[in-house]
């Protein structure tokens, strides 16, 4: 069963990343995380802050389209165009086909997430420009857009000469380029003196490694709309679940005040609690401007509800999918 | 010809389908009653209009739909038992494929879901890749593909598991008569190889060339079943066939026709050659003398895993079923 799961989730990885709806949307968010440090510049005083504010939520809003059209289709567009037909018809059970398509759109949205995450990082080593007088950071830009220029150009090269999928090579030259660039950045400082990989970590104004934290928490978050995605496609057609996913995003960031407030010992209030996402643990941002910092142990702690949250998702998706028929 | 129960590769019994609406209320009866064997090496057709329930059936034997009543068995275990399907490859009526691979990587991915050891699953996707005729296409994306094109592709998915009982949903749909030919022609082999067919066609042709036995459906009941000699024989008439006969000749047969028992002879004619064969010739005269097409060419006949003639290699082969 698990290498036909690999299968599934390959397959429904590569078609991702083949959608052009992939390509718009990571490019447009990167673009945007690039122009944070000049955006950050508006407020008076907080623009670091800010800058990891809006980088974050850039990210997270990101992640949402993405997840919006790529989850909330995976299934009921297999069904609709038919394929699954030559899918069921073949030794896959449903729970695997199931399994199989959250990984590959996990996969695509990780993806994403990993990319962007390292345009973000670039991004808050830059800082925000708060005056005239402050120059670039030029290893952000020569090792940054020295990887996004290679990616382009190697991926359009690849399109023209060997029928390349340009879409799929140029994000994944970007994941293995990012990294390379982000790692040189964190040698060589602004003056382009060289320094230790852990200059940028203990810098304290940076908070990077609260950042990383907050990057891990929001790809979390991703994971388990895309999770209620796939377990609504089972049943409903895109439109609808798209509708869903989106109330739960907002369901899940305003869980507390909605079902923990005054009334938050009434029986119903605690099954809405309970049965919502809370999306609430994975948005570190607040707590980041508050100064909290939070700890590895709330990682694991929240990677367990992550992991518990979409286990039972993914329980709920295969049952739904199982009395289904599909012919 | 009636087959002893247990020996059965598919088993319906009494089988019944009906669609509902949104608030459970009968929509249509797709099926009604329909009792169905299919036989080790047989080539069984299933004959019937549009909405007769043919490609219904096929799907609640693949356990795809759910039966309203009655039952089906495959291989005597019931539809929705998935390894059962390792011995099944089936072609649905329509070639429904992901367009953005291209027919080495869908083959590929088909083959993974069956568990084939990547040298078989290389080796068979070069064999069928070539039996369809679209060796020299097979990094192009089957988005860019023609419907035939495509249902070549399909065949070849249907055949990556070298199935024992392989169920083909209008098999010659988009394809251009030497495709249709070649698909007849791998169902004889097949048939040879002793495996099952289970094809459902609209083409009467079609069925009549190849199938062994077929049943008819009208508007989801089963209204006849048996072997095409029986189905189809005329006893009160004989056909001669000869060579050209003069009207001299032909006068003297009457004569002796007459004395005979009072018999005459109601028609006499100089048969043409079908336009299929006079088709298929041109096309092979123009493949021999080397012009070009940037569409599938003629297969190089049954991929040799699908025979006893499969390397021996292969035969040991096991699937990597048992790791998991």
């Amino acid at each position: 069963m698990i290498s036909r799961l690999f299968s599934i989730a390959g397959n429904t990885f590569i078609e991702s990343l083949r959608r052009p709806v992939f390509l718009a949307v990571l490019a447009t968010v990167c673009l945007l995380l690039a122009l944070n440090p000049a955006i950050s510049t508006l407020t008076l005083g907080e623009d670091d802050r800010l800058l990891v504010d809006l980088g974050l939520s850039t990210i997270l809003l990101g992640g949402i389209f993405l997840s919006a059209f790529i989850s909330t289709g995976s299934i009921s567009r297999e069904i609709d165009s038919k394929t699954i037909l030559t899918i069921l018809s073949k030794p896959v059970g449903k729970l695997c086909f199931i399994a199989g398509k959250y990984l590959g759109v996990c996969a695509t949205i990780s993806l994403a997430g990993w990319i962007w995450s390292l345009v973000f990082l670039l991004g808050v080593r830059h800082g925000a420009i708060s005056a005239a007088w402050e120059s670039s950071d030029g290893p952000v830009l020569i090792f940054g857009l020295g990887a996004a220029i290679i990616s382009v150009t190697v991926a359009s090269w690849g399109n023209y000469a060997r029928d390349w999928n340009f879409a799929t090579s140029v994000s994944l030259l970007l994941a293995a380029l990012l990294p390379l660039a982000w790692t040189l950045v964190l040698l060589v400082a602004k003056d382009w003196s060289l320094q230790g990989l852990q200059a940028e970590f203990t810098a304290e104004e940076k908070q990077l490694g609260q950042v990383l934290l907050a990057l891990a928490l929001a790809l979390q978050a991703l994971w388990i709309l895309a999770a209620i995605a796939i377990a609504c496609s089972t049943r409903l057609g895109q439109l609808a679940t798209l509708i869903i996913s989106f109330g739960a995003f907002l369901l899940g960031l305003s869980s507390d005040s909605l079902f923990g407030g005054p009334g938050r010992e009434k029986a119903l209030a605690k099954i809405a609690y309970g049965i919502t996402p809370n999306l609430q643990f994975h948005w570190l941002a607040d707590a980041l401007s508050l100064g909290n910092p939070a700890s590895g142990f709330y990682l694991l702690l929240v990677s367990g509800y992550t992991i518990l949250f979409i286990g039972a998702i993914l329980c709920l998706a295969a049952a739904l999918f199982e009395g289904r028929e599909t012919g | 010809m009636k087959p002893p129960p247990d020996t059965a590769f598919v088993k319906t019994a009494g089988l019944k389908k009906i669609f509902k609406d949104f608030w459970l209320r009968p929509k249509v009866v797709a099926l009604e009653g329909l009792d169905l064997e299919i036989l080790p090496g047989e080539v069984h057709g299933l004959l019937g209009s549009n909405g007769a329930g043919k490609s219904t059936t096929i799907k609640l034997i693949l356990g795809l739909l759910f039966p309203t009543s009655g039952e089906v068995t495959v291989f005597g275990k019931p539809p929705g038992d998935v390894e059962t399907k390792n011995r099944i490859g089936y072609l649905p009526e329509e070639s429904y494929l992901y367009g953005f691979l291209d027919a080495e990587e869908i083959l590929d991915y088909y083959g993974r879901l069956f568990n084939l050891p990547g040298p078989t699953r290389r080796s068979r996707i070069a064999e069928l890749l070539d039996m369809v005729g679209l060796q020299g296409m097979r990094n192009r994306p089957l988005a860019e593909y023609s419907k035939g094109m495509q249902r070549r592709i399909g065949i070849a998915q249907a055949l990556i598991n070298n199935p024992d009982l392989l169920i083909l949903d209008e098999p010659t749909t988009g394809l251009d008569p030497i495709g249709a030919r070649e698909v007849k022609d791998l169902i004889l082999r097949l048939r040879e190889e002793g495996k099952s067919v289970l094809l459902s066609s609209h083409r009467l042709a079609d069925v009549e060339d190849v199938c062994d036995r077929i049943t008819v459906l009208y508007g989801g009941c089963k209204q006849a079943e048996g072997t095409i000699d029986e189905l189809l024989s005329s006893p009160e008439s004989t056909v001669i066939e000869t060579d050209r006969l003069d009207a001299d000749t032909l006068a003297r047969i009457e004569a002796l026709l007459k004395d005979a028992g009072g018999l005459s002879i109601r028609k006499t004619e100089s048969p043409r050659q079908s336009l299929e064969n006079f088709f298929l010739g041109l096309v092979e005269k123009a493949g021999r003398e080397g012009a070009e097409t940037s569409g599938a060419t003629g297969g190089t006949g049954v991929a040799r895993f699908l025979t006893r003639e499969r390397p021996a290699e292969e035969k040991d082969a096991p699937a990597e079923e048992a790791a998991d």
